[in-house]
């Protein structure tokens, strides 16, 4: 899988990043992700992909301070690289110029 | 609060463990505030607390992956290998929800009287105390090995020489138990308060939390030593934790103390104390009253043996003073104060029998795996034709048997904190630090390791035992064969035999335990506690020796005006559990032999006393009103001690001398019945009684024998004792039978739990018995059926099959036996009336299990007997 391909899953998360501004951080990124695409996401696999958005060089982050509501522990905050942000418009523009011209009803599936 | 969730703190442990360090910090963070902030406002305590699980089971594999990800940059291949396992051996116990209950329940019923049993085991014996360094904290004995005594409480002068003299300890301090009264508040109270040397807290290392401990000079003469230390319950009780105490004044025993400070919360020192007083110098010059408990704090690097050198040649030099002769000491080490030998023995025997306990658990789900893997044969040998290894298939067994062990801990740990709440409940006295049981990280250490080896033990059986080799004959059979192969069938009656001999050994200590409890019932204690109730009360300094005579007679005169009372006396020590005092004696022909001379107890006693106990008088006369001590020497002795001094003759109007004194010459006025001060479990004490009046001794133990419940009479006694002087408070009421009956609840304690494992025990080995031969039973139905049809008789079905099933069980039993004889003298000490290889026990349990197993055997060979023939021989 070469470095510019971007899995859904890894499209959803960069998007969540992108909507939720400066308060992206692996659990809203979940809460996000569970309200609009409705299934149930764990943390573990939110981080996983984070982490893989980071070593493509879409995604940076930096630690924030420890939090006491948090065991005292520091959050990670994560957000979208211009890269990242170049990557996801590109998934967009394949995604829009393959569905150019397809029209399919979401709720039967007739064409 | 800002902890991970509780009960989810080892979920949290659990999901680090597979991440990697850097990641723990914010992975398990968001978490916690997502715990926090979110889901627990939302979806209540339960279904958060389950959220949270959830999210780290299924994170699990993903950060696992990650973590050894991030080393080899590629899925490694034994993680993989480990998850499929892990997801095969999960698919296929949620298939067969049976087994899988049936597995976990058994583990879960092992584990837990495993965890609950070491926790118990954990923070009363393999915890240290609590203090700094307590290895050099040690306690040190008076021996007078002239007269065989080889550990006595010191006397003061004996102490503060040594204090002075030694060179081998930091610090060396006494103490001296005490019981006070306080007033100038609304009720006069009875504390329990300690007379301490200056340094006791100092050997401890024990600093107040607020005030000052005590200084040096306070315990010596010329020092002011009305000072008070309280301790933490009682500040807290009494002042609500009010800091401000400090410098007030308190009054105890009538004298004004200025508290200077309180001492941190738990007792500094076992065993409850309300109130710290100076132990002064010089107090009491006796050599021959012994009295004080002795601790020191070593040098660094001096060993015990160094300090013995030392403070026994102090001691030679101290002898040649001491009226007892002689003086050596004896040192012993503090972890002795934690758990004496007794309870150290029982616990170790309890450990053993739930040790045991897991074992036979592990043998049942080691047999029904086996079973379980001859069932799955041709499933085993498609994977093997398919090229799986058999280090794979076994792996894969294996993988499955500590799943179970796990999920049978997880359960087992619920079950054990149940298990310590009714240890605590049923507390039978004696054990220190009871309450302080719980679940720590040491019990969940051990949990996770009996979990594991239990797993292991139980599934590399099955495991190695696969059948491998003949991939065409395991295709062609598949699970029809007949029982498994001879290998297996040796295998599961090994087994068999094993819980078998397992389960006799433990019902043989249950057994020896139940003996000696009902042999401990019947011992005839040589006085009545029935309806019999004791209370104390103390007299303060402030009373003379002529007041106490009056005072206690005046009591007792007016307690026996009560309606509900039968009888009223008073006596220096409280039978069973008050302590003791005791004395040398000899005929006052012999006093100058010394050999002659014999240890008894004495109690001072009002002369109502032997009636109120129900003490028969043998011989002679009782005290009168007008007799007091020493004017003249007048005793009434117990039988055994007559029969002891002047065997075979009349020993009234004979003479002996008290505390082999010439002076203290007594005349024998009568002769009582024995009776067991020390307990059932005691023999008969030999006793001098002389009169209480004229003694002045405090404090005063009332003995009161009432017509119907003795509790009926407190607040009358209350009343009656207020009238005559109403800042004398009652203290310490017990009744009688309570006092006896608790005297053996360490046995009946450790009977009832013993019991119930070895009930436990027995059904499990039950189960497996009945289990294997139904199992074999079910597998052999149509050998069974062409057995009948041929003409064999139903008694010879019968016959064969049980023979068959009992075969391990006798195998099992015998070689129990043999076990037990050799493990039972360890618990020799725990024992009453009853030998260790008691014949009686030992052919009962033989008997009950093989009644038992005779009864577990029967019912699958019932079943035998109604396969019909032609439906047999059609499936042939």
């Amino acid at each position: 899988m070469g470095k510019r391909d971007l899995p859904e899953f890894e499209q959803l998360v960069l998007l969540a990043l992108v909507r939720l501004g400066k308060q992206g951080y692996g659990m809203t990124v979940r809460r996000e992700l569970e309200s609009t695409s409705g299934r149930s996401v764990t943390i573990g696999s939110v981080y996983a992909t984070l982490e893989r958005l980071e070593a493509k060089g879409y995604v940076t982050s930096w630690h924030g301070d420890p939090d006491p509501v948090r065991g005292g522990r520091a959050r990670r905050n994560f957000e979208p690289t211009p890269d990242g942000l170049v990557a996801l418009a590109r998934a967009r523009d394949v995604m829009e110029r393959m569905w150019d011209g397809v029209s399919i009803d979401a709720e039967t599936g007739s064409r | 609060m800002s902890r991970s969730p509780l009960g989810s703190r080892l979920a949290a442990t659990m999901l680090g463990a597979f991440l990697a360090p850097h990641q723990r910090d914010y992975i398990l963070g968001d978490l916690a505030e997502e715990f926090q902030r979110h889901v627990l406002p939302q979806r209540g305590a339960v279904r958060a607390h389950l959220w949270y699980w959830q999210q780290v089971f299924r994170s699990i594999p993903s950060s696992a992956s990650r973590k050894r990800g991030r080393r080899t940059r590629k899925r490694d291949p034994y993680i993989m290998t480990l998850i499929q396992d892990l997801r095969f051996a999960a698919r296929s116990l949620i298939k067969t929800p049976g087994f899988t209950a049936i597995a976990v329940l058994t583990l879960a019923l092992g584990i837990g009287a495993n965890t609950t049993i070491f926790s118990v085991v954990q923070t009363v014996l393999l915890r240290p105390l609590p203090y700094d360094e307590p290895d050099r904290i040690v306690q040190i004995w008076e021996t007078h090995p002239d007269r065989g005594w080889n550990s006595m409480s010191f006397s003061h002068p004996n102490f503060w020489d040594l204090w002075d003299q030694n060179e081998s300890f930091e610090e060396m301090a006494a103490m001296a138990g005490a019981a006070v009264n306080l007033t100038g508040f609304q009720y006069p109270e009875r504390l329990a308060a300690r007379r301490v040397s200056a340094e006791f807290f100092r050997v401890l290392r024990v600093e107040p939390i607020i005030g000052r401990g005590f200084l040096p000079g306070e315990d010596q003469p010329g020092g002011d030593p009305r000072v008070a230390l309280l301790g933490n319950g009682f500040w807290m009780r009494r002042y609500g934790g009010d800091s401000s105490v400090v410098g007030q004044t308190i009054t105890l025993n009538d004298t004004p103390l200025t508290v200077i400070g309180v001492l941190p919360t738990g007792n500094p020192f076992p065993g409850e104390t309300d109130v710290y007083v100076p132990l002064v110098r010089g107090s009491n010059t006796m050599r021959s009253d012994h009295r004080l408990f002795v601790m020191g704090r070593l040098n660094p690097g001096v060993t015990v043996d160094a300090a013995f050198a030392d403070l026994s040649a102090i001691a030679d030099g101290i002898g040649l003073q001491d009226e007892d002769g002689a003086l050596g000491v004896r040192i012993e080490s503090s972890s002795e104060w934690v758990a004496g030998s007794q309870l150290r023995v029982a616990l170790w025997v309890l450990m053993g029998a739930v040790g045991f306990l897991l074992l036979i658990a592990c043998v049942n789900l080691t047999n029904l795996l086996l079973a379980r893997a001859t069932g799955r044969q041709r499933e085993t040998a498609v994977c093997a034709a398919l090229g799986a290894t058999r280090g794979r298939l076994t792996s894969r067994i294996l993988t499955e048997s500590v799943v179970l062990g796990l999920v049978g801990a997880a359960l087992g740990i619920g079950l054990s904190v149940l298990g310590i709440r009714l240890v605590q409940a049923f507390n039978p006295g004696g054990i220190p630090r009871l309450s302080e049981v719980g679940i720590n990280h040491w019990v969940l250490g051990f949990t996770l390791i009996a979990a594991l080896a239990t797993g292991v033990v139980t599934g590399l059986v099955p495991g190695l035992q696969m059948p491998y080799g003949n991939l065409l004959t395991m295709l062609r059979d598949g699970d029809r064969g007949v029982a498994g192969n001879r290998r297996q069938h040796r295998t599961r009656s090994a087994l068999v035999a094993a819980e078998a001999a397992l389960s006799l050994m433990l019902l043989v200590g249950a057994g020896l335990l139940i003996r000696s409890f009902s042999e401990l019932q019947r011992v005839d204690t040589g006085f009545d506690s029935n309806n019999r109730m004791s209370f104390q009360v103390s007299l303060p300094g402030s009373y003379g020796n002529e007041q106490r005579t009056e005072f206690l007679s005046r009591f007792l005169g007016r307690i026996n005006e009560i309606p509900q009372v039968h009888a009223a006396g008073a006596v220096n020590m409280r039978p069973i559990v008050g302590g003791s005092t005791g004395m040398g004696i000899a005929t006052a022909e012999n006093i100058d032999d010394e050999s002659a001379v014999t240890w008894v107890d004495w109690r001072m006693v009002t002369p109502d006393y032997f009636r109120t106990m129900g003490l028969p008088l043998i011989r002679g006369r009782n005290f009168t009103e007008q007799d007091r001590i020493g004017q003249p020497w007048q005793a009434v002795i117990s039988q055994q001690l007559a029969d002891l001094l002047w065997p075979g003759e009349d020993p009234l109007g004979r003479r002996a001398a008290l505390w082999a004194d010439p002076g203290r010459i007594a005349e024998i006025i009568g002769v009582v019945g024995g009776m067991r001060e020390r307990g059932p479990q005691a023999d008969p004490t030999m006793v001098v009684y002389i009169p209480y009046y004229g003694a002045g001794w405090t404090p005063v133990t009332f003995m009161v024998h009432t017509a119907g419940d003795p509790a009926v009479v407190i607040p009358t006694l209350r009343t009656v004792l207020s009238e005559i002087d109403a800042n004398l408070p009652i203290s310490n009421i017990a009744q009688m039978d309570d006092l006896v009956s608790n005297s053996v609840a360490g046995n009946r304690f450790n009977m009832l739990l013993l019991g119930i494992f070895a009930g436990v025990a027995m059904l499990l080995a039950l189960a497996g018995i009945y289990g294997v031969l139904a199992y074999s039973v079910t597998r052999r139905t149509n050998e069974i059926g062409v057995r009948v049809a041929l003409g064999a008789s139903h008694g010879n079905v019968l016959r064969q099959i049980v023979l068959q099933g009992m075969r391990p069980v006798v195998v099992g039993i015998a070689t129990g036996v043999a076990g037990a004889v050799g493990l039972s003298r360890f618990m020799s000490t725990l024992l009453f009336g009853v030998a260790p290889t008691d014949p009686v026990t030992f052919a009962g349990v033989a008997v009950l299990l093989a009644m038992a197993g005779l009864g577990a055997c029967y019912l699958p060979a019932r079943r035998a007997l109604r396969v019909d023939p032609v439906a047999a021989l059609r499936e042939e």
